[in-house]
């Protein structure tokens, strides 16, 4: 059959076992992470107690495949917890601790450290990016015994952990690691699709941040009146927020698609996963920032959630690395390396 | 959720040669080098024959002159007049009348409509706005009155796109002044040969002919009225709503044809970057500039292909507008050479897709419309046009 008689579906509806996971950990992070949570964690944005009530929801062994005792979970599901964790800037690590247990359980399901964050609560955390150099900042690091990092043409596992936390936007438990030593666990190919998935769960907790801020501006924008009248009946107020909801819709599903792809068909993933990421991180800081200015004064005060979601968008993208690489990636992926031909085109 | 390759039997890739070929006989260089140079949005030729082959509404049943097409079959066909590039506009806005000609037309007038549509033999033009209105119907002015079994109109109709193709024009006319703007509405299916009827063109920035329509003492018979009088605002809602949506299904999800003109501009400029070079002699798409500026809309690409409903239509026009400005700048001063012109880049793609760009964001219900939909009816925030104050 010749290549352009293909044709693919474009289904984005969720499976009622799908929708089961999303509506219990939209529960479970709606019930157990408020607000007052969130900042209570701040600044190292660690919460232990949130940890081991997340661990008892088999957040982590329903990721790890079955024949090591987990649930088999695909990508895609888990891109739904992560989405829900991200909704309520929960203070745990869950998208790297997931890539982490994943990673483990392909490259040395036999070691001990799989059994401890299987059986124990340990966290494994991963190093995104190209960074430059041995020290490197890692997301999670300052919580995670171990760290999962592509080291020239190896995996490596190094242990020794936590780094100490460092102060940052997000407050998120970063920590300065040294990359050198450890234990090869695996080659420069598998660390790309740990660092795919790491993409895509990240583009999915981004895109639930981004999602909350909407929801917050929205809410604000009915309730507040100024001039006589709710501020969201000015367009000047609303096509923000609908410029914002809509990026974070597009990137949710954006995320989704690439998800799907890692699943289904990583060969055809092309940009999607580096695409997720970059997409979702504009719209969930283009969500903060418009629900910010919706709030007017009361936005920028440390009074009001949006700054919580607003300083994390900002944060959490930055873990990837710097945009300039990302795009690099993409263009690679779609133009080739450096000097090929156009080859782009998703599906 | 499911992103794969649809299993395609003997019989659908068999009809699929068959679509393609069809393409291949009709749509011939001269037909789009016509379009090219009078911007119509229609071939007959090629409308008569799709006509024939019930593809004008592949998924009408046989028995209404359709090809009674499943959703899949019927999206090849689309697929492939697409990627033909092939003349359209007509063709899709022609069906939209029948929307509502089904809901509100009498039996009668749906007997002798809809066959002609589905055989090719009749296009229908979208007599919506004016001078005064923009995209606030509820605020025109052509006047329909009522003399014994007729109506006598008068007013101006404006962007009547492919009128001078077509037979008939779905006509919102003004039938009651007294009370609020939106209830004193009436449609008529007006038949474009009528006496009074004057068709003058109007050329566009991105080269697609309109025109302005207008109608002096037209009297037409009360049978081609649609709906209940003063109830047009109702008909017109329904081919409305239709033509504001994009689609979701598993199958009849049609790609937006302005996010496939921004992958068309940025293939264009990927190319002239693969093969243009520098003066050291390099590609210009080993530019590390260049290639970030190539992944940002690429980026923005896949994200515009994901966007649904409303949100999607105001995205994929404007990361068109967006990219259809920012490719040319990679190319420099050679971008904006016409077609024909000696050194043109692409046949002037980049210089034909910017001046098109722009329309994108206002026919078919201007983007800030759709944000406003989205606003009221996805966000739930407050209405933001003012309410009409009479009545």
């Amino acid at each position: 059959m010749p290549a352009t008689y293909r044709l693919r579906r474009e289904d984005y509806s969720l499976s009622e076992e799908q929708e089961a996971v999303r509506d219990a950990f939209r529960a479970f992070f709606s019930k157990t992470v408020s607000a007052a949570r969130v900042r209570a964690a701040e600044p190292v944005g660690f919460d232990p107690a949130l940890w081991q009530e997340l661990r008892q929801q088999r957040v982590v062994s329903m990721a790890l495949p079955e024949y090591l005792g987990g649930d088999g979970a695909q990508l895609v599901e888990l891109a739904l917890v992560a989405e829900e964790a991200g909704r309520r800037a929960a203070p745990v690590p869950v998208v790297e601790a997931l890539v982490g247990a994943r990673a483990l359980a392909k490259l040395a399901p036999t070691g001990a450290l799989l059994e401890r964050v299987r059986d124990a609560g340990a966290l494994a955390t991963v190093a995104p990016g190209r960074g430059v150099g041995d020290r490197r900042l890692i997301p999670a690091g300052a919580v995670a015994e171990a760290v999962i990092a592509r080291r020239g043409d190896d995996v490596v596992a190094l242990t020794g952990g936590p780094a100490a936390p460092v102060a940052n936007l997000a407050c998120a438990p970063l920590g300065w690691w040294d990359l050198r030593g450890g234990n090869v666990i695996g080659s420069a190919d598998d660390f790309e699709a740990v660092e795919r998935e790491w993409l895509v769960l990240t583009a999915a907790a981004l895109v639930g941040l981004g999602q909350t801020a909407v929801d917050m501006g929205v809410r604000y924008a009915r309730e507040r009146t100024a001039f006589g009248t709710a501020i969201g009946a000015f367009q000047a107020i609303a096509h923000p927020l609908v410029d914002a909801a809509g990026a974070v819709e597009g990137a949710r599903r954006l995320a989704w698609r690439a998800a799907w792809y890692a699943d289904n068909e990583p060969e055809s993933l092309a940009t999607l996963a580096v695409s997720a990421l970059l997409a979702a991180a504009d719209a969930a800081e283009k969500a903060g920032a418009v629900t910010i200015h919706t709030q007017g004064g009361f936005g920028v005060t440390m009074e009001s959630d949006a700054q919580l979601y607003y300083r994390r968008a900002k944060g959490w993208a930055l873990f990837a690395g710097d945009r300039r690489t990302l795009l690099r990636r993409v263009a690679d992926l779609a133009l080739g390396p450096v000097e090929g031909i156009p080859q782009w085109i998703s599906g | 959720m499911d992103f794969g390759l649809i299993d395609l039997d003997e019989d659908i890739r068999q009809f699929w040669t068959e679509v393609r070929e069809f393409f291949d006989e009709h749509v011939t260089d001269t037909v789009l080098e016509e379009e090219r140079s009078n911007g119509s949005g229609f071939c007959e030729s090629l409308h008569l024959a799709l006509g024939k082959r019930g593809w004008v509404a592949p998924r009408w049943p046989t028995e209404e002159g359709g090809a009674g097409l499943d959703a899949l079959r019927a999206r090849l066909v689309t697929t492939e007049l697409v990627r033909s590039g092939a003349p359209f506009v007509l063709t899709s806005t022609t069906l939209l009348p029948p929307i509502a000609i089904r809901m509100f037309g009498s039996p009668e007038l749906q007997t002798e409509v809809l066959p002609k549509v589905a055989d090719g033999t009749v296009r229908i033009c979208l007599g919506y706005t004016e001078p005064d209105c923009g995209s606030d119907l509820a605020a025109v002015r052509t006047r329909a009155v009522r003399d014994g079994p007729e109506w006598v109109i008068n007013g101006q109709k404006m962007f009547t796109t492919g009128a001078q193709h077509s037979q008939y024009s779905f006509l919102l006319t003004r039938t009651n002044p007294a009370v609020a703007e939106h209830k004193g509405l009436t449609v008529f299916l007006l038949p474009l040969d009528s006496h009074g009827v004057e068709i003058r063109p109007i050329e566009t920035l991105g080269g697609e002919r309109t025109n302005c329509v207008y109608l002096h003492d037209v009297r037409v018979d009360d049978r081609w009225r649609i709906g209940e009088v003063d109830n047009g605002w109702a008909v017109v809602s329904a081919p409305l709503s239709a033509e504001h949506s994009r689609g979701d299904g598993d199958y009849d999800n049609i790609e937006s044809p302005y996010l496939i003109e921004c992958e068309r501009l940025w293939r264009t400029t990927a190319r002239w970057a693969a093969e243009a070079t520098d003066n050291s002699g390099r590609p210009v798409s080993a530019d590390p500039s260049v290639r970030e500026v190539l992944a940002e809309i690429a980026v923005a690409i896949e994200l515009a292909r994901s966007t649904p409903g409303p949100m999607g239509r105001i995205v994929c026009s404007e990361e068109l507008i967006r990219a259809a400005s920012r490719l040319p700048d990679l190319v420099g001063v050679a971008a904006q050479l016409s077609r024909g012109a000696d050194g043109a880049i692409a046949q002037g793609a980049l210089e034909a897709g910017f001046r098109y760009a722009p329309a994108t964001a206002i026919y078919g219900g201007s983007t800030d419309i759709a944000r406003n939909i989205v606003a009221q009816h996805y966000l739930g925030l407050p209405r933001s046009t003012p309410r009409r104050s009479s009545t």
